[in-house]
């Protein structure tokens, strides 16, 4: 959970884009349908020497859905704790890398010198999603998160906000 | 070349498939606290967390009744 200060702002709140999360899944469900298959293409070529109870196939069939149910749950809970948050303070980025690992990267607006942003391969193209690097003063690794919808929006909202807070020089 | 058909032939069936259950009654446990303490840890919105509790063991539990089932009329 994130305390923000009482006179903090955000600007932006966001987590990863949809498609992120619908690529895991996918992965997930091609792993749940695969003994399906596997049990089709043996039963309709005949190598299947015994026939199945019924009660033993919903065993089974319980069993597996069971198992990949708790992986749905896991992938679903890693994409729903990683959030990005753009407060007129701070630039916060939450990455919940598995079970019990966890990073919390803050940056001060004030400190960012650079903003860019990668949209790499068709898919994040198409449907708009990314990463945004923020390079700050005195860094040499740069803050990075993955997947954020519009980043193109994102970083102006980070450019103006940059800019509203550096005194401008005479 | 050696055969290992029957390398499971000292277990009953009803055993292996008990093991399997076990198996996933523990799993099923296991992973919900984990996934319970991070929902509650971590979550910025309790709502969310709670109808994805509530989805999660609503189907978990059915399942675990389907295949307890299923090896009761086996």
């Amino acid at each position: 959970m994130i305390y923000l200060q009482q006179d903090e702002r955000v600007l932006i709140k966001s987590r990863k884009h949809w498609f992120v999360i619908f690529r895991e899944l996918f992965s997930a469900g091609i792993v749940y349908i695969a003994p399906f298959l596997l049990f089709l293409f043996v039963d309709v070529f005949g190598y299947l020497k015994v026939e199945p109870s019924a009660m033993g196939v919903v065993f089974l069939l319980s069993f597996w859905t069971l198992l990949n149910w708790l992986i749905i749950f896991s992938i679903w809970t890693n994409y729903y704790l990683d959030i990005w948050i753009v407060t007129d303070k701070r630039i916060i980025n939450i990455e919940q890398f598995a079970f019990f690992s966890r990073q919390v990267a803050t940056q001060r607006i004030e400190r960012v010198q650079d903003v860019q942003i990668e949209v790499k391969g068709i898919f994040e193209t198409l449907l708009g999603f990314g990463a945004i690097r923020v390079q700050t003063a005195g860094q040499e690794t740069a803050f990075i998160a993955r997947g954020i919808p519009r980043p193109d929006r994102a970083k102006q909202v980070i450019l103006e906000r940059v800019d509203s807070t550096t005194p401008v020089q005479e | 070349m050696q055969d290992f058909s029957n390398i499971l032939s000292f277990v009953p069936g009803g055993t292996l498939l008990w093991a399997l259950f076990f198996f996933a009654l523990l799993a099923t446990i296991i992973t919900s606290l984990i996934l319970l303490y991070h929902w509650i840890r971590f979550a910025m919105s309790p709502g969310v967390a709670t109808v994805a509790l509530l989805i999660h063991s609503a189907v978990s539990i059915v399942l675990i009744i389907l295949m307890l089932t299923a090896l009761f009329a086996l």
